[in-house]
């Protein structure tokens, strides 16, 4: 696959998962972001790059800071956006997918933020109609912006991601059911970072190497010789719905306390996708230095903006004159 | 046209034994000849120059989906795609709506069958609403003439429930077919466990899942006797476990479907759901495993597990879109396609050159392995498959002129359009598929004329 993932029939781009992207398209959405960075510094925080663009945010799976990060991104750089408010019950109630999102192309959609329960489900909108797709987060498949960010904020922190090469990352938590997880490994395995997956075994994938990641059942093992320390959100539900370890099992061992905390790296830094379950994942105040989880925050917006303008503004003649045509 | 005679000349024609180069007469319903050089003076000639000419192909395994969903598939399309893959007669399944589980859907089931042009039987449920918990009237229904019992689209989960139906089985001697797969660990699967589910993030189902039930059925058949035929074997496991059931002399038999050695699971890569299908397409160690397998003998039957669906069931999220694929058009092409992996040991070519003629072999342009390959296909699509529901068919004076002219170095492109079906649940939809079925005798009739259904 060349280039961000194509659809045959609209020549539109999308963004589905890690694999859509190449090396170097994924260095120049670092760069675009660094270039919003700098615009924020400095008194443009809103342009109008995408001006006449529409952007739908079509969210099957409740998330405000996702969808806000995202409606931030695409109106900083003057999109209209607007919200399908979708819920999981039309999805329950028999409504096709593909229904649903004959209708955002109707309205006149250019693209179409998607969170979806389902894994696989932005892909499958990407190819079944013509519009522009980033995939928000579905099932336990991916979350690429959330992985874009992350690695942009690491970029940032180590001083571009030439220096990434010998970093070695521990992401810590429910491997089996976490989005963040796959979309990570697949991302910083290209830039040599080095993936451990950790966490209990109930929660570990059944192959780690798929992930092109090593992976460990012991926290206290990995956490010295870590460069990052990638805390994943625990989900009391999916613990209480039948998981064998308890959350005290759970936070016996992989909760990153003051004693775990002590054993860290002298440089080491801890990251988290938010939001933090605190006495949970994380029952420690972290120093500023030694955290990156605002800044991922922060980075996430920008990092959302790059994608819009790579999706929407390089293929802004090709896309639109092709809805002109085939008036979809 | 009674009274024609018709010489099907210059094929090599299917026989226990291997393919030879032999000439065919037909004569009303049946075969009159089968020798060399057959004299044609009078009779019609049909050319079979390049072909192989086998008997019609039996389908152990078809979703007819009647009654209950003619929206994916009426009797009309689904004898149409019968009939142009070159099949004489379907095995119906019984996870229709309703359920096939009493004689009077049964009986009238098999009377709306009877109209369609091709043979269909009907199978008949193992439980009460294929919900596991209670044994059909196996005595009633065999009385009625019902021969083979399937929960098929679910396994009989309970170990009591299969001990009981194989007594039946054996009291009766009827046929119980199980579809191996353990409730437990299938449970919200919807592919196969491996490196792509794990990428993917879906949930995948084992091996173990199959293998495991067939084990606990070979021990309840040591144990009660009766005849099992396992559907769709999926996992290499089964296979071993099959195969030395069958060398205990247990009677024991075991199908594989065109999809299990044709495709893999790596193409689920982008979540498209026209590979999804119950058993899961597996590894690309095991499918190369389960081809293998095929070549060398250890399964009686090719089954197309025919399963279509309406569009709109498989256009939705992965997770959620129905389980199965159209499979019964494209059948030999299929599975030929998949037999035709270069030999992966030196000995497979040497047994082959030994026992197979490059003069024979070069007739039809193909090579002894390949030969010998497709010796042992035909024979699991059409007398290997016939046996599995108690007939014996082949190319023999006296016997039913029904046969089927392949062409085997034919090629062409997977395309829905030329598919007869209602539905589009088409997994080789732009693949390049080798071997194609060119003409068709049932009974005498010639219904199968390049490539075209003719009546």
């Amino acid at each position: 696959m060349t280039g961000f993932f194509s659809n045959p029939v609209s020549g539109r781009r999308s963004l589905t998962q890690i694999s859509d992207l190449s090396d170097s398209e994924v260095v120049d959405l670092l760069g675009r972001a660094e270039i919003y960075r700098k615009q924020e510094l400095g008194t443009r925080r809103f342009s109008d790059e995408l001006k006449d663009f529409v952007v739908a945010t079509l969210f099957f799976e409740g998330s405000t800071r996702t969808r806000l990060s995202f409606t931030l991104a695409a109106e900083r750089l003057g999109a209209r956006v607007i919200d399908l408010a979708v819920s999981a019950s039309s999805v329950s109630k028999g409504e096709s997918l593909k229904d649903t999102c004959d209708t955002v192309s109707a309205l006149g959609a250019d693209a179409v933020v998607v969170r979806h329960p389902n894994e696989g489900a932005p892909l499958q909108i990407a190819s079944w109609t013509s519009l522009a797709v980033v995939n928000a987060g579905d099932g336990c498949h991916e979350h690429p912006t959330q992985a874009l960010g992350d690695l942009f904020s690491l970029s940032s922190a180590f001083g571009g991601v030439g220096n990434l090469a010998t970093k070695k990352i521990a992401i810590v938590g429910d491997i089996l059911h976490s989005r963040v997880a796959r979309s990570l490994s697949a991302l910083l395995g290209r830039f040599g970072v080095k993936v451990v997956l950790v966490g209990p075994p109930d929660m570990m994938v059944d192959r780690p190497s798929a992930l092109g990641a090593e992976f460990s059942y012991d926290l206290d093992e990995v956490i010295g010789e870590v460069d990052v320390l990638y805390l994943l959100r625990i989900q009391r539900e999916r613990i209480q719905g039948g998981y064998h370890s308890s959350i005290d099992s759970y936070t016996r061992r992989f909760q990153l306390d003051q004693k775990r905390y002590l054993k860290m790296a002298p440089k080491s830094i801890v990251m988290h996708p938010g939001p933090v379950n605190r006495g949970v994942e994380l029952a420690v105040k972290l120093p500023e230095e030694r955290s990156l989880i605002s800044e991922q925050v922060r980075n996430g917006v920008l990092m959302r903006m790059a994608v819009f303008s790579k999706i929407l503004a390089t293929a802004s003649d090709d896309g639109r004159s092709q809805r002109g045509i085939t008036g979809d | 046209m009674s009274g024609e005679k018709v010489v099907v000349k210059g094929g090599l024609v299917l026989k226990p034994a291997g393919l030879f180069a032999l000439d065919i007469a037909i004569e009303g319903e049946v075969i009159t000849e089968v020798s060399p050089a057959i004299d044609a003076f009078g009779s019609r000639v049909i050319d079979a120059t390049g072909c192989v000419v086998s008997t019609s192909f039996y389908d152990t395994h078809t979703h007819s989906r009647y009654p209950g969903d003619s929206e994916a598939e009426t009797i009309d399309t689904l004898s149409e795609q019968g009939l142009l893959g070159g099949y004489q007669y379907l095995l119906a399944m019984a996870n229709t709506e309703p359920t096939i589980d009493s004689v009077s859907i049964w009986k009238a089931v098999r009377e709306e069958l009877r109209k369609a042009p091709i043979e269909v039987d009907q199978a008949a449920s193992i439980t009460l609403g294929r919900k596991g918990e209670r044994l059909v009237d196996f005595v009633s229904l065999v009385q009625a003439g019902a021969s083979f019992f399937t929960d098929d689209g679910t396994g009989v989960g309970s170990t009591k429930i299969m001990y009981e139906a194989l007594k039946m089985s054996e009291l009766l001697g009827v046929t119980v077919a199980q579809h191996a797969q353990d409730p437990y660990l299938f449970e919200g699967a919807s592919m196969n466990l491996g490196a792509t589910s794990v990428r993917l993030g879906l949930i995948g189902e084992p091996e173990a899942s199959e293998s495991s039930m067939v084990a606990r059925d070979i021990e309840l058949l040591k144990a009660t006797g009766g005849r099992l035929h396992v559907l769709h074997v999926s996992a290499r496991e089964s296979i071993n476990l099959i195969r030395m059931a069958r060398n205990e002399g247990l009677r024991i038999s075991a199908e594989v479907t065109p999809h299990h050695l044709l495709l893999d699971d790596s193409l689920l890569c982008n979540f498209d759901t026209s590979f999804k299908v119950n058993p899961p397409l597996r590894s690309k160690s095991t499918q190369m495993a389960i081809v293998a397998s095929a070549i060398r003998g250890d399964f009686d039957a090719i089954a197309t597990d025919h399963a279509p669906h309406p569009y709109h069931s498989k256009q939705r999220p992965f997770s959620q879109a129905s389980f199965g694929m159209i499979g019964l058009q494209s059948a030999f092409s299929a599975s030929w396609t998949a037999f035709s992996e270069p030999p992966a040991s030196p000995t497979e070519t040497a047994i082959a050159t030994d026992h197979w003629s490059h003069r024979v072999a070069d007739r039809i342009g193909l090579e002894p392995y390949e030969l010998q390959r497709l010796h042992r296909l035909l024979e699991m699509m059409g007398p290997g498959a016939a046996r599995v529901v108690g007939r014996r068919i082949g190319i023999e004076p006296d016997m039913q002129a029904s046969i089927v002219i392949c062409d085997p170095t034919a090629q062409s492109v997977g395309k829905i359009e030329d598919i007869a079906s209602n539905s589009t649940n088409f997994p080789y939809e732009g693949r390049t598929l080798r071997g194609k079925v060119v003409a068709g005798f049932v009974r005498g009739k010639e219904i199968l004329k390049e490539g075209k259904l003719w009546f």
